[in-house]
């Protein structure tokens, strides 16, 4: 009732002082927050666009609040509207490009712009790795939800002077980057936010704190807990994903590993071919070997490329043996604008939207629609050359494919060495691409998830790869891009596969056909060398992962053979790492379950104890605030009136209701007639009934100040009865939920609104 | 503790005292003693309501008895004047002046006898002295005697010849009680000992005058914390804003009702009031002060009693108790 009648003055300068510095605060909060996102974007630009729509909504409310100072509600609602408007204005002159009329209106084409810009920023989402570009759509779709989470933050704490929700826009801006694949969120960032955010509650009102501090504690846990849970966390447009998913959207390499090391297979597709064999499934290439994160290049797609009829695969020559194979392919939920398909496909019908391939790397891509639901047929060949065939076609590289065999020029020397010193007895390509294939299949290296993560060397990149072949330990990325590398060393032009490992034989069938399941934990990468002659060629550098072509099996110059089942390589202790498909079989569509892989315990840990410590956080405050209370009174500095605080709070908790309404001594009547209560009992409520009348409606100078032991003991005494007297589910209720914590926390909402 | 009070102990042991000796003639009606005696030392005035020949005078006169103190019986028939109450002037001869002569209002405890029988003028002249504690006769003021207790009795309206108390007198009085009747045991025992002596002749003064101001003085020594007062202002203010009561309680209920419950407080042996205090007493204080608005009965009417009287519990219970808070963390 005090707040309300605080608010009557119509002209408090105390109070516009103090407004206008909780507004620098939210500015502070908001510029800091937005910082965070540096983890996902790329440059500065965007931050400044959304520091000057912070100063144009904060600025703009202020403005408001000292031109009109007499007029508290007129400002309450013009405040964030006028913010809102200046808001407006910015985003017009920073993307309108000239469309608008006199800069600041929109026009037609101006709408039909942003449509555009922000219908571009659902594919640069989709096709971009993190940390992205802010391009033109980025940066307006930033603006826009920058601006709304701004205008929000201002009529929450502005018009209805609710500070401690400012937490909510402030969490949102917070909560981005770690909803993001590969986004990790800034602790630096956060924190910063976070301590100017506490400045703005505590500014004034110290009462806030304990909701703040409750609103910090799940904001901690959220940001800990929901990018667990959510599916291989992906940002894509076009639909929300309802069930599991399997997705690639920003950059299939990035996700890979997540995807292995997840402990929920999810099924991502199924097909059956007409041979029955299974096979290879190739969703993109990468053969751009620069930079500090290697990614598909976002292709031209050219509309008239339907994949309805591909060309002739690249360098495939008519003496190659080859066989025509048809597959069914039936995509389940495989959030990804590429479409998984066998190589060389020669026509891919039953698409549903618009699909076109790429001819360098014979993959199709969409712009528009998604892999996810699709169900269609391929028509490919199956390239079976003998290692004759490889072994002529010598050392000789054809014109045209120096793309596959740029290196950055920054590529670490042990890459080079390490591919000559491995393939020094080898003449031909073929040997050495055996040899490279051999080296890397046997010891020391050996096949683990969690290593590259542990080691600080998960991902792409020259760099990555050397540290790799020095550490002997990583996961099928690292083999493909060790071996795709190092064939480049050796002038062989190679490039990597991102796709699907053959996946699973199924109890059912297709038509009479073998059906194959595909998983996430089927995602894997490979290499393709180059042979003059016969094209692209894959190769199987991953230890203990999908299974090695005829052509690179044989022995030849030497090479001892590898064995298709490959046992022979690695410690076993590693093996259990590896995800073999005989190993998930049977285990498909169960949605937990019971797994070596560490991350998952670690995963689950954590899970469990940011519940546990988000449970506990009840119980814990009102604790801590029980025992702050008991040695206050055991100390003398307070008397009969805090004990009785405590055993009136303590009987909320446990739901018996003692009213604002009863006397004491009608309360302690009320509890006195409570099944269970001893003789004893009823004595100690008396005594404590007695000093709380003295010590509430007595005279002031006639009350002890001394200590009162028998008080202490006598209000353990009523709290343990208290405990005994009620049922299992009210103590369980007071111990996880209190009832006086929460009319507390209800009461101070209340107060502030 | 100033010389004009006694402690607690003393005031506790003598109140006692009166207690039991009152009981000795009214029996099995403590409640009602308790409430008569809590009047008196809070210097209030009663009001004792019920039908004919349950021991409404009976009480008024073993109170009066029981102190040591003038007592003045005033039988209020229709043709009573109110020259008969506070008295008149007479001319003397042998001076050749008016003098006066103080009525039976000139008593520590005046008992007015069926108070409701006298024309509404007479009762006027009573309850004016009541509030004012002094009597103007011929344009001069003759204060009365101090403490100045008035005892009322009435019957309820409905018996024959009735003039009902307007609300403003009503108002007046501190504390209403009603007898009723006694229950089998305590009949059997009035019986038995009416056998022998009339009781009431029996009874010896508890106390002197000088006590009973002693006594009064204590009782405005006892400690109202704010909370309590604010209690009790809740409790006056709900009846004048509740729907189902036409007039609320006064300023002088509130007052009535904190002066009250200091003596009850005082009572107990306590030297500060609690909440249950007011809780006690707010029937007895406000309850013939208020209006339902209930048609059924006119008010004074024993429906319309009982109908208040729940009203106040009702608001009683529903009005939040404060708790000082200042030493809570």
């Amino acid at each position: 009732m005090a707040a309300t009648h605080n608010r009557q003055p119509v002209l408090d300068l105390t109070e516009s002082k103090a407004e206008n510095l909780r507004a620098v605060l939210l500015f502070v909060a908001f510029a800091v927050t937005f910082g965070g996102l540096s983890t996902i974007l790329r440059g500065y630009w965007w931050w400044v666009l959304c520091v000057v729509l912070a100063l144009a909504v904060f600025g703009g409310g202020a403005l408001i609040r000292a031109a009109f100072p007499t007029h508290r509600i007129l400002t309450r609602i013009v405040g964030p509207l006028f913010g809102a408007i200046v808001a407006a204005v910015v985003i017009m002159v920073r993307f309108s490009a000239g469309t608008a009329f006199l800069v600041v209106f929109p026009t037609n084409t101006t709408i039909e712009l942003f449509r555009k810009l922000i219908r571009d920023a659902g594919y640069s989402i989709t096709w971009q790795a993190v940390p992205a570009d802010a391009d033109e759509g980025i940066s307006l779709l930033l603006a826009l939800g920058a601006a709304a989470l701004l205008i929000l933050a201002e009529i929450l704490v502005f018009s209805l002077g609710l500070p401690a929700l400012a937490g909510i826009p402030l969490a949102a801006v917070f909560l981005v980057p770690s909803a993001t694949p590969d986004g990790r969120t800034d602790g630096w960032f956060f924190a910063a936010g976070a301590i100017t955010f506490l400045a703005l509650l505590f500014h004034g009102r110290v009462r806030q704190l304990i909701p703040a501090a409750w609103l910090a504690a799940i904001a901690v846990v959220c940001a800990l807990v929901i990018p667990t849970f959510l599916p291989s966390t992906q940002v894509t447009t076009a639909t929300s994903s309802i069930g599991p998913s399997v997705a690639t959207g920003v950059n299939p390499m990035i996700n890979l590993g997540d995807d292995l090391r997840s402990s929920q297979p999810k099924t991502a597709l199924t097909y059956s071919t007409v041979s029955g064999d299974p096979e290879y499934l190739r969703l993109t290439e990468i053969s751009d070997f620069n930079g500090r994160q290697w990614g598909p290049e976002r292709p031209d797609l050219q509309p008239n490329r339907r994949p309805v009829e591909f060309p002739k695969a690249p360098g495939l020559d008519v003496g190659i043996s080859t066989s025509r194979e048809v597959s069914y392919i039936h995509v389940d939920n495989l959030v990804s604008p590429w479409l998984p398909i066998p190589y060389p496909a020669t026509s891919v019908t039953g698409l549903t939207g618009q699909w076109s391939y790429i001819p360098e790397s014979f993959t199709v891509a969409s712009n528009e629609s998604l892999a996810r639901a699709q169900n269609y047929t391929v028509t490919s060949v199956v390239l079976t050359p003998t290692p004759k065939q490889l072994q002529a076609a010598g050392t000789y590289v054809p014109q045209g494919l120096t793309a596959y065999l740029e290196l950055p020029t920054d590529t670490p020397a042990i890459i080079g060495q390490t591919a000559r010193k491995v393939t020094a007895e080898d003449s031909s390509n073929y040997e050495k691409a055996l040899s490279i294939q051999q080296f890397l299949r046997s010891s020391p290296f050996v096949y683990s998830e969690s290593a590259p993560v542990s080691a600080g060397y998960d991902g792409t990149g020259v760099d990555v790869v050397a540290q790799f072949l020095e550490e002997h330990k990583g996961y099928c990325i690292h083999f493909a891009s060790a071996m795709a590398v190092m064939a480049r060393e050796l002038g062989i032009p190679s490039r990597i596969i991102v796709g699907f490992q053959p996946g699973t034989l199924q109890n059912g069938d297709d038509n009479g056909r073998k059906l194959y399941a595909v998983t996430n934990k089927d995602l894997h990468a490979w290499p393709e060398l180059y042979f003059s002659s016969i094209g692209w060629v894959r190769f199987e550098p991953t230890p203990s992962r999908g299974r090695i072509p005829d052509y690179a099996n044989q022995s030849l110059a030497g090479v001892p053979n590898v064995g298709a089942g490959n046992g022979a390589n690695g410690n076993p202790s590693t093996r259990n790492e590896g995800k073999s498909p005989q190993l998930s079989e049977g285990t498909l569509g169960t949605a937990w379950r019971i797994t070596s892989d560490p991350t998952f315990w670690i995963t689950l840990g954590a899970i469990s104890f940011g519940l546990l410590a988000l449970l506990a956080q009840p119980l814990l405050i009102r604790g801590i605030r029980r025992s702050r209370r008991m040695r206050t009174i055991k100390s003398g500095n307070a008397g009969a009136l805090l004990g009785w605080s405590e055993i009136k709070e303590t009987a909320e908790d446990l739901g018996i209701d003692i009213g604002e309404n009863l006397t004491p001594r009608e309360a302690v009547a009320h509890l006195g007639r409570r099944r269970g209560m001893t003789e004893s009992d009823r004595e100690a409520l008396d005594r404590i009934c007695k000093k709380v009348e003295r010590a509430g409606y007595g005279q002031r100078f006639k009350r002890s100040s001394k200590v009162d032991l028998e008080l202490v003991a006598d209000v353990r005494i009523v709290l343990r009865c208290l405990r005994r007297t009620s049922d299992v589910g009210n103590r369980v209720s007071s111990r996880l939920l209190p009832k006086s914590l929460v009319s507390r926390i209800v009461n101070q909402v209340r107060r502030f609104a | 503790m100033s010389e004009a009070e006694i402690n607690l102990g003393e005031f506790r042991r003598l109140s006692q005292d009166i207690l039991d000796s009152v009981e000795r003639v009214i029996v099995g009606k403590r409640e009602a003693v308790e409430l008569a005696m809590t009047t008196v030392f809070a210097e209030g005035h009663l009001l004792i309501e019920d039908v004919p020949g349950v021991g409404k005078t009976m009480l008024a006169r073993a109170l009066a008895r029981s102190i040591d103190c003038t007592v003045n019986r005033i039988q209020f028939t229709p043709d009573l004047l109110p020259s008969d109450i506070t008295g008149v002037s007479v001319f003397n001869q042998a001076e050749r002046d008016f003098k006066f002569k103080p009525g039976p209002v000139f008593a520590n405890i005046v008992i007015g006898d069926e108070i409701n029988r006298a024309s509404p003028k007479t009762q006027a002249a009573l309850l004016e002295s009541m509030e004012e504690g002094q009597v103007s006769v011929d344009g001069k003021t003759y204060p009365l005697a101090k403490p100045f207790t008035v005892v009322a009795t009435q019957n309820p309206i409905e018996m024959e010849g009735t003039y009902p108390l307007p609300e403003a007198q009503r108002d007046r009085f501190m504390i209403r009680i009603s007898m009723g009747y006694p229950d089998d045991v305590a009949e059997l025992a009035m019986i038995s000992n009416r056998e022998l002596t009339s009781p009431l002749e029996n009874l010896k003064p508890i106390i002197t005058i000088e006590q009973l101001a002693k006594m009064i003085e204590t009782v405005r020594s006892i400690h109202v914390s704010s909370d309590v007062e604010k209690y009790a202002v809740t409790i006056c203010q709900a009846t004048r804003h509740d729907r189902e009561l036409r007039l609320g309680a006064s300023p002088r209920a509130t007052l009535h009702l904190v002066k009250a419950a200091k003596a009850k407080a005082a009572l107990a042996g306590r030297d500060f009031v609690l909440p249950d205090d007011i809780d006690a007493l707010a029937i007895p204080v406000l309850a013939h002060r208020l209006i339902s608005t209930t048609r059924r009965a006119g008010a004074g009417s024993s429906f319309q009693a009982e109908t208040v009287a729940e009203i106040v519990k009702r608001i009683v219970s529903a009005a939040p108790v404060p708790l000082a808070s200042r030493e809570a963390v």
